[in-house]
């Protein structure tokens, strides 16, 4: 039996009519982007605290397979919701919104975790002050022995494509906020894969930097997932394997590495 | 006045005994339970294996007259063969055990026949066995790197010298009757140990450094993984990696292509560190050239269906010697071997495909065209 609320069922009107509405700037700075399913209990605190990171401010609600009335929502606090009946499937949503948005900035976020508009701001001004692509310095648990394979994979892409000062940092990681320059250099249909993103921003020598911490890992609802069969986990490693992929075609089978002049013939 | 009692109430009134003296303590533990007798489900098993290895003395004449394997000239070969025999009629022992075990053998063998027995190791395999030492300037260290693969009853040892511009070659030549490879120019890096895999005649290879001495009861638990089945026994490095955060590039990387192969049980343990083991036959299923990028030799076996496993922990990081291109987080060698892996991955994604065994079925990669 679903918990009852306590309030009357008169009062829930008076909730309604104070919801937060939001208006969309005509010529937005910032594109803040949000792929929303079925997350109709966090997306209004979601797209209010998104609104807020910039005066001149767009929030792109891309709605898929939503059936719990979300995208009706997003509407009526007044965000643009680009609507799929199907699910989409992992960060193609983004991809859509990217493809989508008309500010100078875009702002990755998601539809289930609410991040305070603190923690978004710091992503913004790093890319107006030059930043290309401004990530979230979180790595996830990595002060243990056996650390999770997405972990070692995003630490891995970072080391290969030559930046592991960027340790863990990773565009799978929300919020990220990139240039609007960068979603045309990387070209947005591969926002889709977000490792593979970020191996074509640094292969191209966009700036990418860690900017803010945003402990995202403790609010992150663990949807189905149990221990030993994680399918978000295989889809994550299995995309860093795609980013290596093209980076190996890109950069010959070594990777630009030398490998101090070994004879390979003697054998 | 206190008393200082051997009993004292306790809370409930009843009496308690005290703990006679501190809690003792452990330094030096780890070297004393080699020498007090090895006892295990109430055998002494060094007392057993002493008598074991007089009775094989004894009956060691009449097995050359029924004709054994060709090893009867060498009689260290001889004490390993009457061992191995022994030890597959008693069960498995721990290693400690066993080498306590093998050396009250050898002490049994030559009360018999007294000769010279200069603490011999002993292997539970009759399978020929080769040693491949690569050897680049390693004068220093090169000396007790022998002294322990003489120890052991191998059948080859190959040194691959190569670019030396110091003593190295005269100090093998003078030490050992081993096959020496003598190259002028480097070959680089690992390339030796293809070379040497190439050269090996027998069955079991066991791959070493000149610069690095390992004792010879160490190696002893790679030889016995092949000869269990194994076959590629690598070194379980996970012991001496810390956390996570505190790691470098290279290890990070090396895990990641293991569980990118579906081997996460395999840790960062890899071909690349010394020493392992390997059999002849899976050298050559690899390709010996392979063997010169060790990571792409190990993807190559584990995409083949190889039994690739860990048999024992060798101290290779902690204990490895520091030069000038191999200090620092971003030096020389660091950067070839994050090449070489970058290779391995190339060689599996060419073999799986770009997501090996990670397909995606759930993204509408369509919709995101325009």
């Amino acid at each position: 039996m679903p918990k009852q609320s306590h309030m009357k069922p008169g009062k829930r009107k008076r909730i309604q009519s104070y919801l937060y509405t939001i208006k969309n700037s005509e010529s937005p700075k910032v594109s803040v982007i949000i792929p929303v399913m079925n997350e109709r209990r966090t997306i209004a605190a979601v797209i209010r605290h998104a609104y807020r990171v910039h005066p001149e401010t767009e929030v792109i609600v891309v709605a898929n397979g939503s059936t719990d009335g979300s995208a009706e929502l997003a509407q009526k606090i007044g965000a643009r919701v680009i609507r799929y009946d199907h699910p989409l499937g992992h960060d193609v949503g983004r991809s859509i919104g990217a493809r989508e948005a008309k500010g100078e900035i875009l702002l990755f976020t998601d539809g289930d975790i609410i991040i305070p508009t603190r923690d978004l701001v710091p992503l913004i001004k790093a890319v107006n002050n030059g930043v290309d692509v401004a990530l979230n310095k979180y790595l996830g648990p990595t002060d243990k022995q056996h650390v999770h394979s997405v972990i070692l994979a995003k630490h891995t892409l970072n080391i290969i494509v030559s930046n592991p000062d960027l340790k863990g940092a990773s565009m799978t990681t929300i919020p990220h906020a990139i240039s609007r320059r960068a979603r045309d250099l990387i070209g947005s249909e591969q926002l889709a894969i977000p490792p593979k993103a970020q191996a074509i921003a640094l292969y191209n020598g966009l700036n990418v930097q860690g900017v803010h911490y945003v402990e995202v890992g403790k609010t992150n609802p663990r949807r189905g997932r149990r221990k030993g069969n994680d399918p978000l986990e295989q889809l994550i490693v299995g995309d860093h394997l795609e980013a290596i992929d093209w980076f190996i075609t890109k950069s010959g089978e070594r990777g630009n590495r030398y490998d101090l002049s070994r004879n390979r013939e003697s054998v | 006045m206190k008393m200082i009692n051997k009993k004292t109430r306790g809370p409930n009134g009843r009496t308690r005994k005290l703990r006679k003296s501190p809690k003792r303590s452990r330094i030096g533990k780890g070297t004393r339970s080699f020498k007090r007798p090895l006892k295990a489900a109430g055998i002494d098993w060094g007392e057993k294996a002493f008598r074991a290895g007089l009775l094989a003395a004894s009956t060691a004449g009449t097995l050359l007259e029924e004709g054994s394997k060709a090893s009867e000239t060498d009689p260290q070969k001889k004490v390993n063969e009457c061992w191995t025999r022994w030890y597959r009629s008693v069960k498995r022992l721990p290693w400690p055990f066993y080498h306590v075990a093998a050396a009250k053998f050898v002490a049994g063998y030559r009360k018999h026949t007294s000769g010279y027995t200069p603490n011999w190791v002993l292997v539970p395999s009759d399978k020929t066995i080769a040693a491949i030492v690569t050897v680049m300037n390693e004068k220093d260290t090169i000396a007790s790197v022998i002294e322990q693969l003489h120890r052991l009853p191998l059948h080859e040892m190959i040194f691959i010298v190569n670019g030396s511009t110091d003593e190295s070659f005269e100090i093998i030549r003078n030490q050992s009757r081993a096959t020496v490879v003598h190259y002028h120019h480097p070959l680089g890096h690992d390339v030796g140990r293809a070379v040497g895999a190439k050269l090996a005649e027998s069955e079991i290879l066991m791959f070493l450094d000149g610069d690095f001495p390992v004792f010879a009861e160490h190696l002893v638990p790679f030889i016995d993984a092949v000869e269990q089945g194994m076959d590629i026994a690598l070194n379980n490095i996970s012991p001496y990696l810390g956390l996570f955060s505190r790691r470098d590039y290279v290890t990070t990387v090396k895990e990641f292509v293991n569980r990118s192969m579906s081997r996460p049980d395999l840790g960062a343990n890899s071909l690349t560190a010394i020493p392992h083991a390997m059999k002849k036959q899976a050298a050559q299923q690899i390709g010996y050239a392979n063997l010169a990028v060790p990571p792409k030799a190990q993807v190559i076996a584990i995409d083949m269906g190889l039994k690739v496993g860990s048999a024992a922990s060798v101290d290779v990081i902690t204990r490895n010697r520091l030069r000038t291109r191999n200090v620092g987080q971003r030096n020389n060698v660091s950067e070839l071997i994050i090449g070489d892996h970058i290779e391995a991955l190339k060689t599996a994604l060419e073999r799986k495909g770009s997501r090996l065994s990670y397909p995606d079925h759930i993204r509408q990669r369509k919709l995101t065209l325009h």
